[in-house]
């Protein structure tokens, strides 16, 4: 659905921060981006809602490139950026002059999910609260039926409940029918329901797999200390230490998604090479 | 299977983004609205209270001129304020993304700040003479028609503005302008100096003739420049990204 080719991405004044990105996203998937702070995801993301414009290379939905911003192809992906501002309307003015230019949008979706989060529409807008304006742009998000759907850190701000109730509208909705891609810090909040990994660093994109794929490539395993067992990453725990492991025999276990991350940052080439070998 | 949205320029996107900005900027056009309109009912006030009514002749135009020039500054400043969204990143992502093209946009923003304004404008004109007593003449004048294609032109010059700068816009605007007529005097004068001017302007000689030969080449020159400035903004507008 979206193919990044070749992309490179530098602000005017500044170092670059994507380099040579190359990337595919396909229907049916809920892909986690992940990455230190500053590393360029919602950069990333800008380019491919075409908000931002790649130095060079290209991004395209389908075929048609997103810096055009086409309305037939906005009207296939919506954003919901960490920081942003709604006009001073109510939330019902809002409803009715944005849904207009979605013409899936599904009013039934809508209701369903604000009151899920428990959002009254007809207050204004930039009366809510932060979290709460995120979720009803969440609200609105999913509502447009747009086969693209890109949060940027959708979970910042928003309460325990809200979490929770985020991760089962996004369980719930028709994944095959759409692309899901979360750029977040918030692994133990989301990672139960991503299924695919990828992760920036160094203005490159490190890690691109899915989760089956992990699962047969590698291993968490809790290890006793000063035990023999070798490991590509640990971190120290109490009464032993939380390792990454080869997985040797396609043996799969629960997928840690902080340690793996972390395990990505630290030894980059190491958990990669555990690919390259089974692959 | 989702339905699909046209490609093309769509009529209907443009009334829809054209109610967003009704919408969006209510609380705008009413407080504009209302101060044009308090600062005009004070004036007619004061006047009746000093029994300066009916005024004199020059006193009407005077007064009318006073009035034209409030209205078109306000409308500079209106139309500076059309992409407003665009120049700060938490509301820049929400306006780019819309599906709507460059050309949509930026017409909707054109026919809310230049053609309803103008309308409105023309109106409260209207009303104004009634209320100094000047009659129809002087909204039909010949004088007030120039000042309204002057006002077309320099309306879109504002629309450019507020797509290029990223801030500030009605200032910004204001000062390029002003720097843009210090280098054209510059210009004149060199000219001058060197003798290309001897014959009178270009400019001067285009519009001439008789009144409506003169008029209909202003109403061409006006839509040729505001036409140039429109195109410079869409081109500008597509190639706006987050800030």
């Amino acid at each position: 659905m979206i193919s990044i080719q070749n992309l490179s991405f530098q602000y005017k004044k500044g170092k670059p921060l994507l380099s040579e990105v190359d990337l595919d996203l396909q229907k049916g998937k809920i892909y986690g981006l992940f990455g230190l702070n500053g590393v360029g995801k919602t950069t990333l993301l800008n380019n491919i809602a075409g908000t931002l414009f790649p130095k060079s290379g290209t991004c395209f939905l389908d075929g048609e490139n997103t810096r055009f911003r086409n309305p037939e192809v906005m009207n296939r992906l919506f954003i919901v950026p960490e920081q942003f501002d709604l006009p001073k309307l109510t939330g019902e003015k809002y409803i009715e002059l944005y849904q207009l230019f979605y013409p899936n949008f599904d009013m039934e979706v809508m209701s369903q999910v604000l009151d899920g989060f428990d959002i009254d529409a007809s207050k204004k807008l930039p009366e809510l609260s932060y979290g709460q304006r995120k979720k009803f742009l969440i609200a609105f998000a999913i509502s447009t039926q747009a086969e693209l759907l890109i949060f940027d850190e959708p979970t910042n701000g928003l309460d325990i409940p809200s979490k929770s109730q985020f991760r089962k509208i996004v369980s719930s909705l028709d994944v095959e029918a759409r692309c899901i891609l979360i750029s977040t810090h918030q692994v133990r909040d989301l990672g139960a329901m991503i299924d695919h990994v990828i992760v920036l660093k160094n203005e490159r994109i490190v890690f691109n797999q899915n989760l089956d794929n992990i699962s047969q490539h590698l291993s968490i395993k809790k290890i006793e200390q000063g035990s023999s067992v070798s490991y590509i990453y640990g971190e120290e725990m109490l009464g032993g230490i939380h390792a990454i492991i080869p997985s040797a025999q396609n043996e799969g276990s629960k997928m840690d998604l902080e340690l793996l991350f972390n395990g990505i940052i630290q030894k980059t080439e190491e958990i990669n090479k555990q690919f390259e070998v089974k692959s | 299977m989702n339905e699909s949205i046209s490609a093309g320029f769509s009529m209907n996107r443009l009334i829809q983004l054209c109610s967003r900005y009704f919408a969006i900027k209510k609380n705008m056009i009413l407080l504009g609205g209302l101060a044009v309109f308090g600062l005009i009912a004070i004036l007619y006030f004061l006047l009746v209270i000093f029994g300066l009514l009916p005024l004199r002749q020059s006193g009407v135009f005077g007064m009318m001129d006073l009035v034209f020039t409030v209205l078109s500054y306000a409308g500079y400043a209106f139309t500076s304020t059309m992409f407003n969204e665009v120049n700060t990143n938490s509301t820049a992502t929400h306006f780019l993304t819309l599906p709507a093209s460059s050309i949509e946009k930026l017409l909707s923003a054109w026919v809310v700040s230049y053609v309803c304004y103008t309308i409105v404008f023309i109106f409260s004109l209207y009303i104004i003479s009634l209320i100094l007593g000047v009659g129809n003449n002087f909204i039909f004048s010949e004088e007030i028609i120039n000042r309204l294609l002057a006002y077309t032109i320099l309306q879109s010059i504002f629309l450019f503005g507020a797509v290029y700068f990223k801030a500030n816009n009605f200032l910004s605007t204001i000062v390029a302008l002003l720097a843009f007529a210090v280098m054209a005097s510059l210009i004149v004068l060199a000219l001058d100096y060197v003798g290309f001017s001897k014959n009178g302007w270009v400019l001067s000689k285009f519009v001439k003739g008789d009144s409506t030969a003169a008029l209909f080449k202003s109403v061409i020159l006006t839509t040729t420049v505001s036409a140039f400035f429109i195109w410079l903004s869409l081109s500008r507008l597509k190639k706006r990204q987050l800030a």
